[in-house]
């Protein structure tokens, strides 16, 4: 006998958070158990305190579901479950449910959802968690799905790498390590002690200059001429990120170790050939360019470039990072370029980039802050010109390149923000002992400073003198809490989603200035609250964390929130330069999956919570 | 098309030509009331594959019902079923059914799934689209199988939408069952046959009952007619 099939219901509850956790069998028996109900716009579907016992899915249309005070708490779309509140605790439904489209529902049986809800574990929890759990869950989620399509660049370093390690015994002769590097036909040896852990390398370059040109008996250990300073990496690093560090320290060659003993040798080379468009590829390209046009061509890259990485499965952070290097070294280039042009400078200074890439954490789509710091000896009268020219060449060329011009004018072409050292020292001294609002939205930016090129050292001793002045400052920290709770996430009383309401983008969700921006913002407080030195918003939270600024736990769930709303927010820049659309950070909440939707509301409700905690802890002393 | 009272009069002079059986049990049970609310009357929306569109030459390749109550489509209710036909499957209706030959030999006999459809729709009222075709083909179906024909309480999506939108709706493409569906908001199911349009038929039912008057003192009278 032929019963009902009931396919097309199976195909769609298959697709159903959190139906989709549970086996097809299953799913197929819960398609014959459904009822399916019909709203007209604006019928209601459940009253307040009607004792519904039933878990409602929608299958088309849209439902609003309304508080006692007659607010939305929020919308259900296509694919949203509502109702299981009251299911769950078996008493009357609290709020009103009104369609707000013609809605086509399916009605599952408190009874059935019970049953369902005892023999499925996960299928409960997605009801029964709390959103910082979910959100975690899920982020477990969307990376082992992406994981399959990892590719080469998110590959281990072990895995790239093409031979085995070539080492020699620190006691061995220079001579000796020679002749390996001969028969082995290699231009880098690494070095390890009696134990086997690796303590150095010798390179061709090594024996050029160390041993050679100084007349070295060559019968010497080759201890005494190996390079002790080591860069190495973990086997199970991944090839981007040993790219990274590569240019980072501008080198050619890294040691791979398994437990500090050597297992091979990764080369720029090595990366270079995994991708024409990887990252690594793209960098050498900014190096090589000799004019604006030039790296005008290599930015228009880097939406392709940043689509490739999300695809990857790299982490969000991951990619920021990537990102970032190559707004970095496009700054680099234009100063190389601005020097070649305008002739070396009369006196020191150093280019600090502030905002998301001074905090390595840049995307698309984002604006240059930057800023000059120069030597004491800066005499406006003599070198004023230099400069002035210098920052104009490299601002007009960052602004070409994609790096618009900074809205609030934070740039170095600015007079106030080319100043030199003992200025700046003035500038936040004032900023932290005055700190009016204007000061803390400086704050804001500056304490996000980082060097991209020039004397280090000046950045260095500006740095020391700020952290210094605003350590175990309460009022300061207390005002700076109180700015940085300006930016909230998007989410109502109701967990709605609060929507932008200006023309241009009007009703749609604002990813970073209330979805990133609250979190960088508050992990900006932890840091300095603590004194730490770190800048990037992850870095800046794990160290709260092991500074216990914050919980374990409350820095995990703010970890889990970035994450998941910069992974988001990267993938709809990606898409949208999968369609070409100029990428942006506004989504359209009506077009988000009910996963993403459900995800980002908690990602965005543990946000709150931490503001809220934030704003009890230092903000008090304030108001005081 | 008749009114109740020609219904019943027909209805009680095929009783006493019917054998007894699912087809006389059907007749013998009193048609749902005319007081009764849209709300509280039991349906059966009803869909067929047939071999062609000849009400003389084609017969029924397979049912797809499912019941209806208090407005509520019950899934567990959903039945399809293959009919073994006497003829074999003509292929271009067989392209649009996906019923081959071979899959419809293993069907059930026509009586078989008949005694169970009639047993079902005691009481109720049957919603098709386009009545007058599954009427037709029931009615058929009844004189081939028990030598008597039958009377059916319908309420046809068709003519419902044709009066309710008398004036908007100027071809008959947009009254075919998924435009209908469409305009409605319902879900359009990919796969056609006859338990996927009786599912769709009955969605149909239920939003254009929640567009019309009040179910719960809106007589069903006002919706019904009696066919053949």
């Amino acid at each position: 006998m032929m019963q009902g099939e009931l396919e097309e219901i199976f195909d769609f509850i298959k697709t159903v958070r959190p139906f989709d956790v549970l086996p097809d069998s299953e799913l197929r028996k819960i398609s014959k158990q459904l009822r399916i109900k019909y709203f007209r716009r604006e019928q209601k579907i459940i009253n307040i305190d009607q004792q519904h016992d039933s878990l409602f899915i929608i299958r088309t249309g849209a439902a609003d579901i309304i508080n006692k005070d007659g607010e939305l708490v929020t919308r259900v779309n296509e694919k949203g479950c509502f109702g299981f509140r009251a299911v769950i605790k078996q008493h009357p439904s609290l709020s009103v449910v009104i369609a707000h489209e013609d809605c086509l529902v399916y009605v599952l049986s408190g009874e059935q959802f019970r049953q369902i809800c005892s023999n499925n574990i996960d299928f409960k929890d997605h009801f029964m968690m709390v959103e910082s759990q979910r959100l975690h869950k899920a982020l477990k989620q969307v990376k082992g799905h992406e994981d399959r399509f990892s590719a080469q660049m998110a590959s281990k370093v072990s895995e790239i790498v093409r031979r085995g390690a070539v080492f020699t015994k620190q006691n061995l002769s220079i001579s000796e390590a020679a002749k390996k590097m001969a028969s082995e036909n290699v231009s880098t040896l690494m070095v390890v002690d009696d134990a086997g852990e690796l303590i150095g390398l010798i390179t061709d370059r090594d024996l050029r200059i160390r041993v050679l040109a100084r007349n070295m008996d060559t019968s010497k250990p080759v201890k005494t001429v190996m390079s002790k300073k080591l860069i190495k990496i973990d086997a199970d690093t991944m090839a981007f990120e040993a790219g990274l560090l590569m240019m980072r320290h501008n080198i050619h060659h890294l040691p791979i170790v398994a437990d500090n003993k050597p297992v091979g040798l990764i080369s720029t080379t090595d990366l270079l050939k995994l991708s024409h468009q990887s990252p690594v590829y793209t960098i050498s390209e900014i190096a090589k360019a000799n004019t604006i046009q030039q790296l005008v061509d290599i930015s228009a890259d880097i939406p392709a470039i940043l689509s490739q990485l999300v695809d990857s499965g790299l982490r969000a952070y991951q990619v920021g990072q990537v990102i970032s290097t190559l707004g970095e070294n496009i700054n680099i280039r234009l100063l190389e370029l601005a020097e070649l042009e305008f002739g070396p400078p009369p006196v020191d200074y150093c280019w600090l980039a502030a905002g998301s890439l001074g905090r390595r954490e840049q995307l698309l789509h984002s604006d240059q802050d930057n800023v000059l710091v120069l030597g004491n000896n800066f005499n406006d009268a003599e070198h004023g010109h230099y400069f002035e020219s210098l920052t104009r060449f490299v601002s007009d060329g960052l602004n070409d390149c994609g790096y618009v011009y900074c809205p609030g004018d934070v740039m170095a072409t600015n007079p106030i923000w080319r100043q030199p050292l003992q200025q700046w020292k003035n500038y936040f001294t004032r900023w932290i002992n005055e700190p009016e609002p204007k000061a803390l939205m400086y704050c804001s930016i500056f304490f996000d400073m980082r060097v991209l090129y020039g004397k280090r050292k000046l950045f260095k001793k500006l740095k020391k003198h700020y952290l210094g002045i605003g350590k175990d400052n309460h009022l300061f920290i207390s005002n700076l809490s109180v700015n940085a709770l300006q930016n909230t996430p998007p989410l109502g009383f109701f967990r709605q989603f609060v929507l932008v309401t200006d023309k241009e983008h009007k009703n749609l969700l604002n990813l970073k200035n209330r979805g990133t921006a609250p979190i960088v913002d508050l992990a900006r407080v932890y840091t300095l609250s603590a004194s730490l030195k770190s800048i990037n918003t992850y870095q800046r939270l794990l160290d709260a964390k092991s500074s216990g600024v914050i919980s374990e736990q409350a820095a995990d769930n703010l970890l889990d929130a970035y994450e998941f709303i910069n992974l988001f927010r990267m993938k709809h820049q990606s898409q949208q330069i999968m369609n070409n659309i100029k990428p942006d950070n506004f989504a359209n909440p009506n077009a988000l999956s009910t996963f993403e939707r459900d995800h980002l509301r908690d990602a965005f409700k543990v946000v709150s919570r931490m503001q809220e905690y934030l704003a009890q802890r230092y903000t008090s002393s304030h108001m005081r | 098309m008749l009114n109740r009272f020609l219904a019943q009069r027909k209805l009680k002079k095929l009783l006493n030509a019917a054998p007894s059986g699912a087809l006389k049990d059907y007749l013998n049970t009193p048609l749902p009331s005319q007081n009764q609310s849209v709300f509280e009357t039991n349906y059966l929306a009803l869909d067929f594959e047939t071999t062609g569109f000849d009400l003389i030459k084609d017969e029924i390749l397979s049912f797809g019902y499912v019941q209806v109550s208090h407005l509520s489509i019950d899934l567990k209710t959903a039945v399809h079923r293959l009919v073994k036909p006497d003829q074999s499957i003509p292929e271009n209706s067989a392209i649009v059914h996906h019923i081959l030959d071979d899959t419809s030999m293993q069907g059930m006999q026509l009586k078989t799934v008949l005694d169970e459809f009639l047993q079902l729709l005691k009481g109720k009222v049957l919603i098709a689209h386009y009545a007058a075709a599954e009427s037709s083909y029931l009615n058929k179906a009844c004189q081939q199988v028990y030598g008597c024909g039958i009377v059916i309480p319908v309420a046809d999506t068709l003519m419902i939408e044709r009066r309710r939108s008398r004036r908007n709706i100027t071809s008959g493409q947009q009254l075919k069952l998924h435009q209908c569906c469409r305009r409605y908001n319902l879900p359009k199911y990919k796969l056609h046959d006859a338990l996927n349009d009786a599912i769709s038929c009955a969605e149909l039912f239920l939003a254009q009952t929640a567009y019309w008057k009040n179910p719960y003192t809106a007589r069903i009278s006002q919706l019904i007619n009696y066919l053949p």
